[in-house]
């Protein structure tokens, strides 16, 4: 039995030019084997199940219906956390997942954060070298809820990563991702948001380091159909050696969204020759009631801070590792867990060039 | 201080007139080999011109439309006439212009301004260049400004074999096929090393018969450490049937040369608007495109700039107003080809009665583009809530040893500015106006007085609702 | 006696669907010139910014009167052509017009006619002199890039050249140093003297009232007027504060 797919993923809400290649992603030869093993620490409040298939069918991700057809392909169940209307949840849900040499595995998560509740969500990647995996979360953030996800992926140089995301969110309701790359091979990821309730708001940071001959592929989309909604897109990277990255970010205010808000920001630093860097930042609108904002900057570090900090004694490669971690950290943060802090300081030490 | 006659009561009709076709020749609508062969034999082109022609034909048969932007589904290629020539040839004095298609430039007040210290004038009727003239000053300095039909068989036609459309090859798009095939009319451009043209060099064309296309080739070389501008301003009236302008214009800046390349375009809103322009900069050289876009129903227009010598720049200011019934998509590319190239990119863009604007841009920078620089900034203004604006801009950087910056902003007008405006008398409509213009101050401020006048002329105009 | 420029009449005004203005009752004579001091928070801007039709301050009550004629829920412009006037506390950057442009503009708006361009050129050059402003200000952008001082000079700039019948001043020396403020003063003295207008100042600061002599002093506290006096009132305020109407309620 063939179980590997030629998937189409990433794709732009509108399309460019297509001899810039950066429309979508094609991804050939995914196999789909088996259901990871994760390693679920579940605290009191949130209520855990096991369904035939995730329960928001309907819901699009960023990545696109090919990680449907994937997961559908393999035939694995959904794991599904909610949290109790009305209660904050005092610890977080962690999910762990650890992938073997060789493996290709895969993840369905739906995660709800029920009205008046609040609940955090902190999903570590670790892996052997080889191997493929494919993570597909869909979330709902109901009435006045806040849900918070937090991801650190530390795989192997060689491993292959598709890590898809998509929810909404009601009135008042609010979802927080963090996003934390630390390693890994080829690593395909994106983060949808559908703010389809009044006044719900979507924030996205991301941090990333790609070194080697990685490649690592985002799509970041806010869709803003609501009233009054908000979006924070932030992305921080560095680049080496003869990493690549194409990051794709996409304000959509549709129209009726009035008094909406989107504002992305993304910034790169670059500090070998061989990197190759993509931004397409895509403000799509509809609505005449809003305020949008996009900036990048890619480059290397300012002249003046640089010479600043070598005339406090840091040679030239010293300033871009420490400007790098700096980075890194202020994204790593923003993680209200002390002890994935402790483990992702540990991982960038024992990774640090 | 040069004065053209002013634009006053701007309004639509002005520009909505067209005159009875007389005996003009006309070909078979519909594209076929013997047409190009037709076109060709008219023009008398030489062997390679011909050839070139037919390949182009092939090219286009070839290639598909595009599956990213504004639909074009209303134009049918099979009904578009692409050759008409009015009865006369060029001429050489103005009073020997026949009347009607003298009355024509004369209500586009082109007569005054040729009077008043023009370089030139190359003013094209349907396909043809009915008459130009090079003023005595420019042509002593060695300046070459002619009509390119006429210099492909001129002591210039080895340079112009050399360049003509290796910036924009027909294998491009299918347009850049299509105009390679039938193109016809147009202006050549040569300005010798180290020359300085003061003047603005202009060029107009219209388009009148109803069907007929309009591809026109404007090729302009600045050898080096020259510096030329030339300014692009044109008009259609409006018909029932589809309209297509497919021209092409390609630049060659050379070794420290600087060229500024300013156009208003002001097509009527049955227009397609397939225009693919080129330029191609040399070490130390420059580039500046100045570009306000109204007018056409669909307009495909993206200036592209290749950066191919070391310290090379390009400069792009634009502004593109999109109102009713237009869907105008607009942008730049630039190609960092060289070390220690520069780009700067401003634009602006508006939206109003349901028009849909679309900025799309690429900035590639090349491995070898060491110690580049980029700067892009794009806003975007919805003056009411039924209109759309895009932004969707794209950058591919290679090297570490680049300073890339972009900035996107998108919004409506400020109550707070309105009310101002208005708390000191001026009627809503008039502070949108004023809004509306100061907006698109980034183009208006880099072009001559009359053309900045004409350009708020037409903002005032779109702004204050339709003119049926 | 004089008819009354402006009478304001049991005004109520909301914000975002909260009211701020509770009924505020007040009249300013043809030519006088009265104050309108009080708490922060109080509703003082709001006032100018309603009684000026600002859209985003709705009167759910009441009637403002000018020059005899009602003009509740009128558009800004028509009552600016009317004669009102009023100076943004915090003036608008308006990119791609310049000052003189703009002025021009709302001259020839005001009185339906074009200006002859030299006759405007003294007059604003005369202006500029008053308020020590340098001639290269009137071919900026209006605003843009100007210190917090120079865009209240531009304000009475525009006061000066506008000759408005009434105008309302709000906080115009706010954030101005002792020249700034002294050169303000002046203008809107200049204003009173050549158009003999009447002025409604709002300020909680009374340096630029030193050299006006003031008919009228209102005060506003918690969206109403709880005190009305003459030029006396200042002076007690200067030295008391407002702390007897923290509490006082509307009159």
């Amino acid at each position: 039995m063939n179980n590997a797919l030629n998937m189409t993923v990433n794709t732009l809400p509108a399309l460019t030019w297509n001899w810039l290649r950066m429309n979508s992603t094609r991804i050939e030869d995914v196999t789909a084997d088996s259901r990871a093993r994760a390693a679920a620490d579940v605290p009191a409040g949130i209520d855990e199940e096991t369904t035939e298939s995730t329960r928001y069918a309907g819901q699009k991700t960023a990545m696109g219906s090919d990680v449907d057809r994937l997961i559908a392909l393999s035939g694995i169940c959904t794991s599904s956390y909610s949290s109790q209307a009305g209660r904050k949840s005092e610890a977080p849900l962690r999910i762990d997942l650890s992938y073997e040499k060789d493996c290709h595995d895969l993840s369905s998560f739906d995660i709800t954060a029920a009205d008046d509740s609040e609940m955090t969500v902190i999903m570590k990647f670790k892996s052997e070298e080889n191997g493929s995996a494919a993570v597909q979360t869909r979330y709902h953030a109901g009435r006045n809820a806040l849900l918070k996800i937090i991801q650190v992926q530390m795989l192997d140089d060689d491993f292959t990563f598709l890590n898809d995301i998509g929810g909404s969110c009601d009135e008042n309701g609010r979802i927080e991702l963090i996003q934390l790359i630390l390693g890994g091979g080829k690593t395909y990821t994106g983060a949808r948001a559908d703010l389809s309730g009044d006044s719900s708001f979507f924030k996205a940071d991301i941090g990333y380091v790609v070194g080697g001959s990685g490649r690592l592929d985002m799509n970041y989309i806010s869709d803003q159909t609501a009233r009054k909604t908000e979006s924070l897109i932030n992305a921080s990277g560095v680049l080496r050696d003869q990493a690549f990255k194409l990051f794709r970010g996409t304000i959509d205010f549709h129209k009726g969204c009035a008094a909406s808000v989107g504002n992305e920001k993304e910034d790169v630093l670059l500090i070998d020759d061989g990197v190759v860097n993509q931004t397409v930042p895509l403000i799509l609108c509809d609505e005449e009631d809003v305020v949008g904002n996009h900036g990048a900057t890619i480059g290397q570090l300012d002249e003046d801070l640089l010479f600043y900090l070598r005339s406090r004694g840091l040679n030239e490669e010293e300033v871009y590792e420490m400007m790098a971690r700096a980075r890194m950290d202020a994204v790593s943060a923003l993680i209200p867990d002390e002890k994935t802090r402790d483990e992702i300081r540990s991982y960038q030490n024992r990774h640090s060039n | 201080m040069k004065e053209k006659t002013q634009v006053n009561d701007i309004n639509r009709s002005m520009y909505d007139f067209r005159y009875e076709e007389k005996d003009a020749y006309t070909v078979d609508q519909g594209l076929t080999p013997e047409i190009v062969e037709q076109i060709s034999k008219e023009k008398k082109d030489p062997q390679w011109m011909h050839d070139f022609r037919l390949k182009s034909l092939d090219i286009y048969n070839q290639l598909s439309v595009p599956d990213w932007g504004p639909s074009i589904d209303g134009l049918d290629m099979r009904n578009i006439v692409t050759y008409v020539r009015p009865n006369t040839t060029m001429k050489g004095k103005w009073n020997e212009v026949p009347d009607d298609i003298k009355n024509t430039f004369e209500r586009l007040g082109i007569p005054q301004a040729e009077r008043e210290s023009l370089a030139g004038v190359g003013a094209q009727y349907d396909s043809e260049l009915v008459y130009h003239n090079i003023k005595k000053e420019v042509s002593d300095q060695g300046v070459v400004y002619e009509g390119i039909e006429d210099a492909l068989r001129g002591p210039y036609s080895e340079m112009i074999r050399e360049h003509f459309m290796k910036l924009v090859p027909p294998r491009d798009h299918k347009f850049a096929a299509l105009h390679g095939a039938v193109w016809s009319g147009g202006s050549f451009v040569y300005v010798p090393p180290g020359v300085s043209v003061e003047i603005p060099l202009q060029s107009y064309f219209r388009l009148n018969a109803p069907g007929s296309g309009q591809f026109e080739h404007t090729l302009i070389i600045v050898d080096e450490g020259a510096y030329l501008h030339f300014i692009e301003g044109c008009s259609a009236p409006k018909y029932n049937v589809a309209n297509l302008h497919a021209g092409c214009v390609e630049l060659y800046v050379g070794k420290n040369a600087s060229l500024r390349y300013s156009t208003i375009e002001n097509w009527s809103k049955n227009m397609y608007n397939l225009n693919t322009k080129r330029a191609r900069v040399e070490e130390g050289g420059k580039v500046e495109w100045i570009s306000g876009s109204f007018g056409s129903h669909v307009s495909y227009l993206y200036p592209m700039s290749v950066l191919a010598g070391k310290g090379a720049r390009s400069e792009f200011t634009g502004v593109t107003f999109a109102g009713k019934g237009q869907n105008l998509d607009t942008g730049c590319k630039i190609i960092h080809a060289a070390p220690e190239t520069s780009s700067y990119v401003n634009t602006r863009s508006i939206s109003k009665d349901g028009g849909i604007s679309t900025f799309r841009s690429a900035v590639v920078i090349n491995k070898n583009a060491v110690g580049s620089k980029s700067s892009v900034s794009c806003e975007s203004l919805m003056v009411d809530d039924i209109s759309r604006s895009d932004t969707i801009p794209a950058m591919d950087i290679r090297t570490a040893k680049a300073d890339v910056g972009h900035e996107a902003k998108i919004g409506r007008i400020s109550d707070e500015t309105l009310f101002y405006l208005m708390s000191r008398g001026l009627s809503e409509e008039e502070s949108r106006a004023l809004i509306v213009s100061g907006f698109a101050d980034n183009v208006s401020k880099e072009l001559p007085l009359e053309y900045a006048v004409e350009m708020n002329n037409l903002i005032r105009m779109e702004m204050k609702g339709t003119m049926a | 006696m004089s008819q009354n420029i402006l009478e304001v009449k049991n005004l109520k005004v909301n914000v975002e669907e909260t009211e701020i203005l509770h009924g505020v009752n007040l009249s300013v004579g043809a030519n006088e010139t009265h104050v309108i001091m009080g708490p922060n928070g109080a509703g003082k801007s709001t006032l100018g910014y309603a009684v000026m039709g600002s859209p985003r301050y709705e009167i759910t009550d009441g009637k403002v009167i000018f020059d005899g004629k009602d003009i509740t829920g009128v558009s800004t412009d028509k009552i600016a052509k009317a004669g009102m006037f009023l100076s943004f506390q915090i003036p608008v950057e308006v990119p791609g017009i310049t000052l003189a442009n703009f002025i021009k503009s709302a001259l020839e708006q005001k009185t339906g006619q074009r200006v002859r361009y030299f006759d405007f050129k003294d007059k604003l050059e005369n202006a500029m002199n008053i308020l020590h402003m340098d001639p290269s200000y009137a071919t900026r952008d209006l605003n843009v890039g100007f210190s917090g001082g120079e865009k209240k000079k531009t304000e009475i700039l525009q006061l000066l050249m506008l000759e408005p019948r009434l105008a309302i001043l709000d906080e115009t020396d706010s954030g101005l140093d002792v020249d700034a403020a002294r050169t303000v003063s002046e203008g809107i003295e200049a204003y009173k003297k050549n158009v003999g207008g009447a002025l409604l100042i709002i300020t909680h600061s009374t340096r630029i009232l030193e050299a006006l002599k003031v008919d009228v002093t209102h005060i506003l506290a918690d969206g109403c007027i709880v005190d009305e006096g003459d030029g006396s009132l200042v002076d007690y305020i200067n030295q008391n504060g407002f702390e007897k109407y923290l509490t006082a309620g509307c009159r």
